[in-house]
């Protein structure tokens, strides 16, 4: 079985990459495959709470991120110190990696694929 | 070694088409069995589009792809969601969207990200091009 | 109303009474225990914005409503064939996406 790590890095409303990668994750999931997930740049945006889209600026993703879970999605790895919000202001569930351990990260997997 | 390309970028906004054709080519020069599948995903769909007319003196990038799938039988898939939400409707699709239009053009085939899991796991190495 | 798969068009539409009419069109009659679900889904939709396939909605009905319940087979005897589909037809909600 292959595990794979979905890398969101686009602005969580300014394109619809990150929708889509997330729906690849999903549907990953869906079909019994491990998958991660990790976050940088424009996407560290998606953690931040209290979001309240409009319908033009595109569907709550971060909302999906609670349901998650629910796909048996558990790890949501960023590096530590690039999310530049107090604590308490953001999604809680991701895990923070050092930067050895980040940098690690991508060949953990089998594939990673990158919106 | 067989590969599944996953493609991601806009024929417009990116290379990536451009990139994974050149790719496509070389690969299947060499090892003709090498390539099992073509994905295309997000902006990447709309290289489907049978109604694009890109002017003359350029690269017609649809009928390049159209062509390898022709000459190596290999089959290019577009996401049916990102497709379908792009305009890329097979005739079967715009019935059921009761649309008069559909856009697709020959040799791709619109299917779920079901599919690209399928070429992921029977294949060595998923490449995206983005 | 309807699309031509039997999804609701305008999530807004929806009602109660809705879900009566359309789960009789699917040959469904609705007890407390289909309530339960098409409850479940619409809160399902409403934390998260996303229509659930199978194993997503067995791990949310199990996580809701016990282990006993959160079961493909229960969900099977409500809803018979695709239970992700048919109740989220009943409950108003969109496809699932790459539903199996």
């Amino acid at each position: 079985m292959t595990h794979t790590l979905i890398h969101l890095s686009s602005s969580p409303y300014s394109s619809l990459s990150c929708k889509e990668g997330l729906d690849l994750a999903l549907v990953l999931a869906t079909f019994e495959q491990p998958v991660d997930l990790c976050l940088s740049g424009a996407a560290l945006a998606l953690l931040v709470s209290n979001q309240a889209p409009l319908p033009e600026h595109g569907k709550n993703l971060h909302k999906l991120l609670d349901g998650l879970e629910m796909y048996d999605i558990e790890n949501i790895y960023i590096e530590a110190g690039k999310l530049e919000i107090e604590s308490g202001k953001a999604w809680s569930g991701v895990t923070e990696l050092d930067k050895a351990q980040w940098a690690k990260l991508f060949s953990n997997y089998q594939q990673v694929f990158r919106f | 070694m067989q590969y599944t390309l996953l493609i991601t970028g806009s024929p417009y906004q990116t290379k990536a088409c451009h990139t994974a054709l050149r790719f496509a080519k070389a690969a299947l020069k060499k090892y003709p069995e090498s390539i099992r599948g073509v994905f295309f995903y997000e902006d990447a769909v709309l290289i489907g589009n049978n109604l694009s007319q890109p002017p003359r003196d350029e690269i017609n990038l649809l009928k390049e792809w159209q062509s390898l799938s022709e000459q190596h039988n290999t089959p290019l898939y577009l996401c049916i969601a990102a497709a379908v939400r792009r305009g890329i409707l097979s005739e079967s699709e715009s019935k059921r969207y009761e649309s008069k239009q559909h856009s697709l053009a020959d040799h791709f085939q619109l299917e779920g990200l079901g599919t690209l899991i399928d070429l992921m796991n029977s294949t060595n190495k998923v490449i995206q091009f983005r | 109303m309807l699309d031509e798969e039997g999804y609701l068009l305008n999530l807004d539409d929806w009602t109660p009474e809705l879900a009566n009419q359309l789960a009789s069109e699917l040959e469904i009659e609705l007890t407390d225990a289909h309530w339960e679900i098409i409850h479940l889904l619409r809160d399902f939709y409403q934390a998260f914005e996303v229509s659930p396939a199978m194993r997503p909605l067995v791990k949310a009905v199990s996580k809701k409503l016990g282990a006993e319940k959160g079961r493909s087979i229960y969900l099977m005897s409500l809803f018979p064939g695709s239970p992700p589909k048919l109740a989220a037809k009943i409950a108003g909600l969109p496809k699932p996406a790459n539903c199996i």
